[in-house]
């Protein structure tokens, strides 16, 4: 037994003198040492030495809370020759020592936490750290656009077998008619493509769409309807990056989206590649040309919450193209707030404004078609001014919303929506795949760039190569059932969020008879602990948070 | 007796008698929401009575109800389980399965004769330190009114 004192900020109102003679007294305390710092190096080679020392099988931590330094505190007592299921951190630094004042009762409740612990850690289950190999090594990527088509190619460099479902008729999505953030289509998409379809490992289902995925992480069954019927692929892991739909700007009536003359971004970005700027009603020049931003996003009333990140940073290139192709346009652009998330955001803004962009701060109200003049009523902030003006173009800058398939892809794979209604569910700093082997990449998970949904699509399609080229290890807590008690009732089964039990057949024990049982997929177990609770006859046993250590640690504490 | 100045503040009893009762809880903690919270507490140094001692378990989908009528047989006079608010659960639905057991738990402990009261089950997140110190104490409160748990004295367990 260690007692930590994290540098001496524990004991303030725990007597640990006095905790530490009360605990040596119980017969199954082997040894204490106080440590001032065990998640240190100093405090690791002390744990390694004291063990190795002493003919100790399980070790008990009093000292701060294990979600700070559990894993290391694991790894010290790995390398220590004591699995992490021996282990039992007790936590008397926020939950005993630094809420309660009064010396008497923190060390008595101090006493009673140890107790606790002893006896949890003395019924633990110990259980080696198990790696689990998957059977099928094929990734299934959804969507073909760019970030579809990075991860593809990605994935083919490491010799993964892919599946691609496109559900429109080409590759290349949205980005295949862009011509932004420097990517010109003839550098980028098209040799991609080109790279893509050429290659024989890849299998490319254009005009498709997934519609059944049962299985789990290693083994995936999904159904897919293709031009030629229904078809069935098993994969591995699956990468979602069925991308975003842009806002439908009809959805906001005063800005008159049905008027040939009013345009949105991407109608905008087409001419600029065919540089055949001109109004589409007149076939001329436009003269006076007004973007206007934050259609569709920031708009709690008519269009989505969020920001769509790109808009801006793709009007301000527009309008200094624009500058450049016919420097006697006016181009005007109506802004909330200019955002640019990415680097040169600034440099682009200070160019556009020197090539002559006019920046106005202020919301559209509305677009007008009077005698057959477009105008435009819209506010200007700095001159506290509603301003009324004539314009040939209007450029609408609609924001990105998640794809009219995510909500049913989502649930196809059990996967939660964020607000937005993106399959927002991962924190980027953190694993991208997660432990069903669903890797989300692209704007399926909320609104970026053509640069970032590249970078996504290849940080999602190394990590998935990698863990199906390994294995991967269990997690600390999970379920173990033993099938020679489980009757196959299946109520774990119907029970698991994570589909991470499936029936095998075994044969019986003693009787030799063919029988139905669980067993858990460990490369999906999460540990929640529903089996364990739903089995009528607690089979499944969650490692760490067994029945039997939880009932010894109520004993104790009572 | 709880002797912690600032929790004697918060439990004010109101007689003599009661004030002598020491209730003893016990709290079945979520290892992602409430006992995060219950770190955040600590760090926080809000004060509450020693008498709660709590449990860690991965999600309160794995609270077993036997975990709580064990603990409730053993003399505890109050068990509180605390996860994560709904639509929040680390494990998708955890809590949703926690508050059908509990809902359940808490007809059957009317049927055995023990207020309803005595079991809580609240939604903690890692970081309402705050809450849970206000929970605890209040819990504590109630507790204390609702007097010791009589199952122990009267089945001489």
């Amino acid at each position: 037994m260690f007692f930590c004192t994290c540098e001496g900020t524990i004991g303030l109102n725990i007597d640990m003198n006095e905790l530490e003679k009360r605990v040596k007294k119980r017969p199954e305390v082997a040894f204490t040492v106080k440590v001032g710092n065990l998640c240190k190096r100093e405090g690791q080679d002390l744990l390694k030495n004291e063990i190795s020392k002493s003919d100790a099988d399980r070790i008990v931590i009093v000292g701060c809370t294990p979600r700070t330094y559990e894993e290391i505190i694991d790894k010290g007592a790995l390398e220590a020759g004591i699995n992490k299921h021996l282990l039992e951190q007790v936590n008397i630094r926020e939950h005993c020592d630094w809420i309660h004042s009064d010396k008497k009762s923190a060390t008595d409740k101090a006493e009673f936490l140890v107790g606790g612990g002893i006896a949890r850690v003395a019924n633990a289950l110990s259980i080696e750290d198990k790696e689990v190999v998957l059977p099928n090594k094929e990734v299934l990527i959804i969507g073909g656009g760019v970030a579809g088509i990075t991860a593809s190619l990605e994935l083919l460099k490491r010799g993964v077998i892919i599946h691609l479902v496109e559900r429109n008729a080409e590759l290349g999505g949205r980005a295949y008619s862009l011509d932004l953030e420097r990517l010109r289509e003839d550098e980028i998409i098209l040799p991609a493509i080109d790279e893509l379809t050429l290659n024989e490992k890849a299998d490319i289902m254009l005009n498709s769409e997934v519609v059944e995925i049962q299985g789990t992480f290693g083994d995936y069954k999904v159904t897919v309807n293709t031009e030629d019927g229904q078809k069935e692929v098993v994969v591995g892991g699956i990468i979602i990056a069925s991308g975003s739909n842009l806002f439908d700007a009809n959805r906001i009536p005063e800005y008159k989206y049905d008027d040939e003359d009013v345009i949105d971004f991407y109608e905008l970005e087409k001419m600029l590649v065919y540089k055949n700027l001109k109004v589409p009603s007149t076939g001329e020049k436009p003269k006076r040309l007004n973007f206007i931003q934050c259609v569709g996003s920031r708009d709690e009333n008519k269009g989505n919450t969020h920001c769509s990140l790109v808009c801006c940073t793709y009007a301000i290139k527009q309008a200094a193209r624009i500058k450049t192709l016919s420097p006697d346009t006016e181009v005007y652009i109506h802004y909330m707030d200019l955002r640019g998330p990415d680097n040169g955001f600034e440099e682009y803004f200070l160019g556009a404004q020197k090539k002559g962009v006019i920046f106005i701060r202020g919301r559209v109200a509305e677009i007008l078609r009077e005698n057959g003049n477009l105008r435009m009523r819209t506010e200007h902030i700095e001159l506290g001014e509603v301003m009324d003006f004539p314009t040939d173009l209007v450029v609408l800058s609609v924001g990105q919303e998640a794809s009219s398939g995510t909500k049913k892809l989502a649930d196809m794979v059990h996967l939660p929506l964020d607000v937005d209604g993106f399959l927002g569910y991962y924190n980027d700093r953190f694993d991208i795949v997660d432990r069903r082997g669903i890797s989300i990449a692209g704007c399926a998970q909320g609104p970026r760039g053509v640069a970032r949904s590249i970078s996504d699509a290849k940080k999602a399609a190394s990590e998935i190569a990698g863990i199906l080229k390994n294995g991967l290890k269990a997690k600390g807590v999970h379920s173990v059932i033993d099938e020679n008690r489980c009757m196959g009732c299946k109520l774990c089964e119907q029970l698991c969020p994570y589909e991470a039990i499936t029936m095998i057949t075994v044969k019986d024990y003693i009787t030799d008879e063919v029988k139905m049982v669980s067993c858990v997929n460990l490369a999906v177990c999460q540990g929640c602990g529903a089996c364990a609770m739903a089995c009528p006859g607690g089979v499944p046993q969650l490692i760490g948070f067994t029945n039997r250590e939880i009932m010894a640690q109520i004993d104790e504490l009572i | 007796m709880v002797t912690d100045t600032k929790a004697e503040e918060t439990v004010d009893a109101p007689n003599e008698n009661e004030k002598k009762f020491e209730p003893k809880i016990i709290g079945f903690l979520c290892n992602w929401c409430s006992y995060t919270g219950a770190d955040l507490a600590g760090v926080s140094r809000l004060q509450y009575p020693p008498n709660f001692i709590p449990i860690r378990v991965m999600c309160t989908g794995a609270v077993d109800p036997v975990y709580v009528i064990k603990a409730l047989l053993e003399g505890a006079d109050a068990v509180l389980v605390a996860g994560c608010h709904p639509g929040d659960c680390h494990y998708l639905s955890g809590n949703y399965k926690a508050r059908r057991r509990i809902a359940i738990l808490k007809k059957l402990l009317e049927d055995i004769g023990l207020e309803e009261k005595r079991v809580r089950l609240e939604w903690i997140s890692a970081s309402e330190g705050q809450k849970f110190a206000d929970t605890v104490n209040e819990m504590m409160k109630e507790t204390i009114k609702l007097g010791p748990n009589p199952i122990k004295s009267e089945w001489d367990i």
